[in-house]
């Protein structure tokens, strides 16, 4: 049976569907980000996120892999009248990896032991150049990473210790004394919550480029003009999104990549806007060409896939 | 790489101050043209008055160009880029004051005086800030002394510029010196005011590029000198002439104004940014 970060414990009941229901319009009410697992048999589950109280996605556990279902069909696969609900309120960050998890395609199954044991796991995914997601379970912790060409990327990291959630890299090794079950999985970039990976950190990856470009250009002081500015605007629509320096902090969970895009195409177009007055157009247009040029190749498919490019931000 | 935030002091400046440069600068230039042209006043009284009107334009310029250098942190490249240029217009300042000190003290200045020093350390800087600018745009990891191979250049083209000069009858009653700095002030214009309009077409409508219309300013102005120092005088009425000598004048005190208007336009960046500060978590 999966059990998504046991240590967070939740809240457990024992529902009908009609009370599944009713947790449902809860998290669409509250704009809650969370997760309800339901045990509908003695070897299945079926699973139901919410992403700020947008339902992301339903899923069935299957033999291998988890297999997306209709919001309907979660409530009619119910063998009994009765069935354990466990009920997961999660930050949006755990939201996503869930989400990630869910989708995913195991792959390989491995336990390591301790601290070694994981740095040197981390070795060979760094030398097999590993993307994908693990997950690792150990009795203290449980966590999920995903790892990009051989290295894990430390905003799409989170784990739960009895303390909650964390996502501080340096507290990782506090979980990290006993045997860990890891589950390492391929992402598949079928399926929405793989193209809105790829699509969160190519937005990422260019904003990092394009603003360290533009500090470069103008210096601290005006990219931090420049940055407080779109932070008010950004906060106006309540995406839990932050311009910091540099980096495009995204803490958001969009349940769908097109929401997603249009949150970036509005912050990409707020950064341009406000190169252009400092820089001229052409300089700007430039820079903004440039940096999307910098970005790897599967993640800039992705923007552009979702019309994030330079030449639509000029239009 | 994330850098600290820095700020060596907030920058407060008065609200209506681009309304008050831009009367300030209408007004002299009210004075200063009727006084140019036509010479109201005794002519030694004329003469200073339109120095010292090219002395506080030039003030204003080195002005506002060191508030913005101070603007970033040691180490930050545009510092560089404005640091040279501030520096350029400090160099001229100067030369703008040893030039009344020198119209007091004498009735003709020798060849090369330490206003030429000024004048030319004055080009050094403005043509090394032209060239941190574009390195910071291209973004090439060129060497500083590609700078230097390009000063040499522009060194050898003046001398033989001045050879030819002479050998076609240009400056013989002058000595080698005199042609020789009446020919490279000229050449470093158009040089600079050459990159400087490529700069402007670069920056488009951005406010960084702005303080650089200074140079393609006195580039205009230096430009027509040297016309008339050719003798172009001589085919054109004299009242036409007077007229372009009057505009050649009108655009060398506008080039001081000009980049001084370019850098505050700078620096209300800043201010915008000054009056709700957020330090950087």
């Amino acid at each position: 049976m999966i059990h998504f970060f046991r240590q967070a414990g939740g809240d457990l009941f024992d529902g009908s569907p009609a009370y599944l229901d009713s947790l449902k319009s809860n998290f669409s009410a509250d704009q809650a980000t969370g997760l309800i697992e339901v045990q509908t048999g003695p070897q299945e589950q079926v699973f139901l996120l919410f992403a700020n109280g947008d339902l992301a996605g339903a899923y069935r556990s299957g033999p291998e892999a988890c297999l997306p279902i209709s919001e309907q069909e979660a409530s009619l696969n119910w063998s009994a009248e009765s069935a354990p609900i466990r009920l997961l309120t999660l930050s949006d960050s755990a939201g996503r990896a869930i989400w990630l998890a869910l989708e995913s395609r195991p792959r390989d199954r491995l336990e390591v032991r301790g601290a070694n044991g994981w740095t040197g796991f981390l070795d060979e995914c760094r030398v097999k150049q590993f993307t994908g997601q693990v997950q690792a379970l150990s009795e203290t912790c449980d966590g999920l990473v995903l790892f990009r060409r051989g290295l894990p990327v430390l905003s799409e990291m989170v784990f739960c210790t009895s303390g909650g959630f964390e996502s501080t890299p340096a507290r990782l090794s506090t979980c990290l004394q006993s045997t860990i079950q890891l589950t390492v999985s391929e992402l598949d970039p079928a399926r929405p919550s793989g193209q809105y990976c790829k699509l969160r950190l190519g937005a990422a990856d260019w904003s990092k480029t394009l603003l360290e470009r533009y500090r470069e250009m103008v210096g601290q002081r005006l990219l931090q003009t420049l940055t407080d500015d779109l932070n008010a605007i950004i906060s106006g629509w309540r995406w839990k999104i932050r311009l910091n320096g540099s980096d495009l902090v995204d803490r958001h969970f969009f349940s769908q990549k097109e929401l997603a895009s249009q949150a970036y195409f509005t912050i990409f177009k707020g950064i341009t806007d406000r190169m252009q007055v400092v820089l001229g157009s052409l300089l700007a247009g430039r820079m903004t060409r440039e940096t999307f040029e910098m970005i790897e190749s599967p993640e800039q498919q992705s923007l552009a896939a979702l019309n994030l490019t330079p030449a639509a931000l000029a239009q | 790489m994330e850098q600290p935030y820095f700020s060596p002091k907030a920058l407060k400046l008065p609200r209506s101050i681009r309304k008050i440069t831009l009367a300030v600068f209408a007004v002299m230039l009210v004075v200063f043209i009727p006084i140019y042209h036509w010479e109201p006043l005794p002519e030694r009284v004329n003469d200073n008055v339109i120095y010292f009107l090219d002395l506080f334009a030039a003030l204003t310029a080195a002005g506002f160009a060191t508030l913005l250098a101070r603007q970033f942190a040691p180490g930050e490249p545009p510092r560089r880029v404005w640091l040279t240029f501030a520096v350029g217009w400090w160099a001229w300042v100067l030369a703008e004051i040893l030039w009344i000190i020198y119209s007091f003290l004498l009735s003709e200045f020798p060849d090369f005086t330490l206003i030429d020093v000024c004048w030319l350390s004055g080009y050094f800087s403005f043509g090394l800030s032209l060239y941190y600018q574009s390195r910071l745009i291209f973004g090439k990891k060129r060497k500083s002394y590609l700078y230097f191979i390009i000063i040499a250049f522009l060194l050898l083209i003046s001398a033989g510029l001045t050879i030819l000069a002479r050998q076609a009858g240009l400056g013989k009653d002058i000595s080698w010196i005199a042609a020789f700095l009446a020919i490279i002030y000229p050449v470093s214009d158009l040089m600079q005011g050459a990159y400087a309009l490529r700069l402007s077409f670069l920056f488009g409508r951005g406010q960084l590029g702005r303080p650089w219309w200074g140079l393609i300013a006195f580039t205009i102005a230096d430009s027509i000198n040297i016309y008339f120092w050719m003798g172009g005088y001589k085919w054109m009425p004299e009242q036409v002439s007077n007229y372009i000598f009057l505009l050649s004048d009108v655009c060398y005190i506008c080039g001081y104004m000009i980049a001084a208007l370019g850098f505050l336009s700078i620096l209300l960046l800043f201010q915008e940014k000054s009056a709700e500060e957020a330090p950087l978590s």
